[in-house]
């Protein structure tokens, strides 16, 4: 049974989506009108053909308007939601608003660079992201509400032993997403795209936490603050690890800039950066935070040992693997330091009633990460197989054509220079190009480059983007009937 | 942070199993009173009978037993219930190191009138007989 105080603490731990959500649950419109208001902002237009990569501009993150205007955010998604088009829009706009509490500058002197700066931060904008943001968070963390649940008696002895067991489980991990790189057709390229998946987190790594050492609770705050410095390098800007990181990807041929892949993330890559905000800009989530935490850095210390691996074996022995191997050794004396300096003392002062929090932040990160990695094996996987499924996709192209099967054709005319900010079709679709050819982009690098009679196979919720190369283009893009759509599966 | 492991982790679907035995006690997946799915050992503390097999009473606070139609707080089987994390269909349950002591815990599945319609599957699946649908421990 609960004690008075017992009862007390949960209820104020517990998730509340807000009157501002209840408000805009029952006046949706509000919200799509203030959020089309902050979508409006000219640093978050769609991607001129240019930007496919966004170079030296941290504030430029093109978002899709007119997809932005028919989207609903009011509900939840689920589970298996997390990879679709909607979670894509509303992840990079919550990025958005929470990187708008971070400081970043122009990496050089430039109008763009200062004009966008001013964009990014002005007062308005922040004010209108702030309005909508706790229906985003809504939309896309509510379901782990029911998601995840909890029974028993859930002691400090019992949350340490299941703690403690994830070292084992972690140290027996299958390396799923490794394994599926070094399988993958070009693992050079696959290794790539994952760094860039890892970017939009690693080159700011660590910002969320410092919401948490802010303000005075205790010597709580100053433990935690010892790993933002270890984070942070000890002041010394060579060895703080968004530094290391920015080695990594150089070493791979790859640019460092703050969000220069912009295009290229997953939803779900950018979902984990988004939680860490999520329950760190929110403090009634602190417990939380600290479960989440305790989930990262053991974790870590086995991943990023056999990412290490992977990366030399795919990217050849000169890639700069410093930030993996940094923590594969210091995330050992964080992972103790979360648990014996922040989780145990807490316990020990506020009692079981905190266990609960502390449990959701480390099983919700956990979902997380596991759909995030499921997300990122699918995407190689689509890439690999985009060229082998083209004779398949060109055979069911032949039947919707000779009129035996009825699908309709949904036809687009784009002129030249014309791109889509990349995103995700819910649906399996075809891209049959009619007249004109575009650049066609399933992950970053170079383009496959599309021309009249060239069928591509687009599984459901998976990333890509293009670009018209000619005056104009004619593309069809059927929708795939879920039978045959698993054909296409069966030949991946 | 460096002690030795006691408690002992058990994964599992609901597909693979609904109980779990510890030593002499067994503990059923319940749901109780529209909470959180619960692992409860379901011995009726009057002479051992099944209450994972008993009917819950309208009044919702009381089960009946199957044997002798004793009407048992479902406070009590509450109280008995392991530290238990739901995902879906996929389990955990950290069984202490007091419960722990003599063999490895071990999975199985049986039928069950208190699973709730959400653990349909796991309601189905027949009286499980010694030796039947085990699993082993997954423990670590």
């Amino acid at each position: 049974m609960n004690t008075p105080i017992e009862s007390y603490i949960r209820s104020a731990l517990q998730f509340d989506p807000g009157l501002r959500y209840e408000l805009f649950a029952q006046h949706p419109d509000e919200f799509k009108h203030y959020l089309q208001l902050y979508a409006e902002n000219p640093v978050f237009e769609d991607a001129q053909d240019r930007e496919v990569l966004i170079e030296n501009n941290p504030f430029r993150r093109p978002l899709r308007l007119h997809d932005i205007a028919r989207q609903d955010f009011t509900g939840r998604l689920d589970k298996d939601g997390l990879t679709s088009n909607l979670a894509l829009s509303a992840n990079r706009i919550l990025l958005n608003i929470y990187e708008s509490d971070l400081l970043f500058l122009p990496p050089a002197v430039s109008e763009t660079g200062w004009r966008d700066f001013a964009r990014f931060y002005d007062p308005t904008s922040k004010v209108l992201g702030e309005i909508v943001r706790p229906v985003l968070e809504n939309h896309l963390f509510g379901f782990l509400e029911d998601e995840i649940e909890f029974s028993g008696p859930w002691t400090a002895n019992v949350l340490k032993d299941y703690f403690l067991s994830w070292h084992d489980t972690c140290r027996s991990a299958s390396g799923e997403v490794a394994t599926a790189i070094l399988a993958a057709n070009n693992p050079r390229e696959a290794a790539r795209f994952f760094l860039i998946q890892l970017a939009g987190d690693y080159l700011t790594e660590a910002s969320a936490m410092g919401r948490n050492v802010l303000g005075n609770y205790g010597s709580g705050l100053s433990e935690l603050f010892k790993v933002l410095i270890d984070e942070y390098g000890n002041g010394v800007h060579e060895a703080k690890h968004s530094t290391l990181y920015e080695g990594t990807l150089k070493s791979a041929g790859l640019h460092s800039g703050i969000h220069t892949y912009w295009q290229f993330y997953l939803p779900t890559s950018i979902l984990l950066v988004n939680y860490f905000h999520y329950v760190s800009k929110n403090h009634s989530r602190y417990f939380r935070y600290l479960g989440a935490l305790y989930n990262t850095e053991v974790s870590l210390i086995y991943a990023t040992k056999s990412q290490s691996e992977m990366l030399r074996t795919a990217l050849g022995p000169a890639v700069d693997t410093r930030y993996f191997d940094e923590h594969t050794h210091i995330d050992r004396f964080h992972g103790e330091m979360a648990f014996d300096r922040l989780i145990s003392p807490a316990v020990e002062r506020y009692g079981t009633a905190i266990i609960p929090e502390i449990l959701r932040g480390f099983e919700e990160w956990r979902l997380l990460q596991a759909a995030a990695d499921s997300d990122l094996v699918e995407q190689i996987r689509f890439f690999d197989t985009i060229q082998s499924t083209r004779v398949k996709a060109e055979q069911l192209y032949g039947t919707i054509r000779s009129g035996a099967l009825q699908v309709d054709l949904e036809t687009f005319v784009e002129g030249f220079g014309e791109r889509s900010t990349t995103h995700i079709h819910d649906d399996d679709r075809l891209l049959v190009i009619e007249r004109g050819e575009m650049d066609f982009w399933p992950r970053h690098g170079d383009p496959m480059h599309v021309r009249p009679g060239d069928v591509l196979f687009i599984p459901r919720t998976r990333l890509h983007g293009s670009v018209v190369t000619t005056p104009e283009c004619v593309y069809h893009q059927p929708i795939v009937p879920a039978g045959l759509a698993r054909d296409f599966q069966r030949a991946q | 942070m460096s002690s030795v492991v006691r408690a002992r982790v058990v994964d599992f679907t609901l597909r693979e199993a609904n109980c779990i035995r510890v030593g002499q006690t067994r503990y059923v997946v319940a749901q109780l009173k529209g909470g959180p799915p619960q692992m409860v050992d379901t011995r009726c503390p009057h002479r051992g009978g099944p209450l994972h097999l008993g009917q819950i009473q309208e009044s919702g606070d009381r089960i009946v037993c199957p044997m002798h139609r004793l009407a048992i707080p479902l406070a009590r089987l509450e109280r008995s219930a392991l530290p238990m994390i739901v995902r879906r269909d996929r389990v955990t349950v950290v069984v202490p190191a007091a419960e722990n002591d003599a063999e490895a815990p071990s999975l199985r599945k049986i039928l069950t009138t208190i699973g709730g319609t959400r653990f349909a599957d796991s309601t189905t699946g027949g009286l499980a007989q010694e030796g039947v649908n085990e699993f082993g421990s997954r423990g670590h």
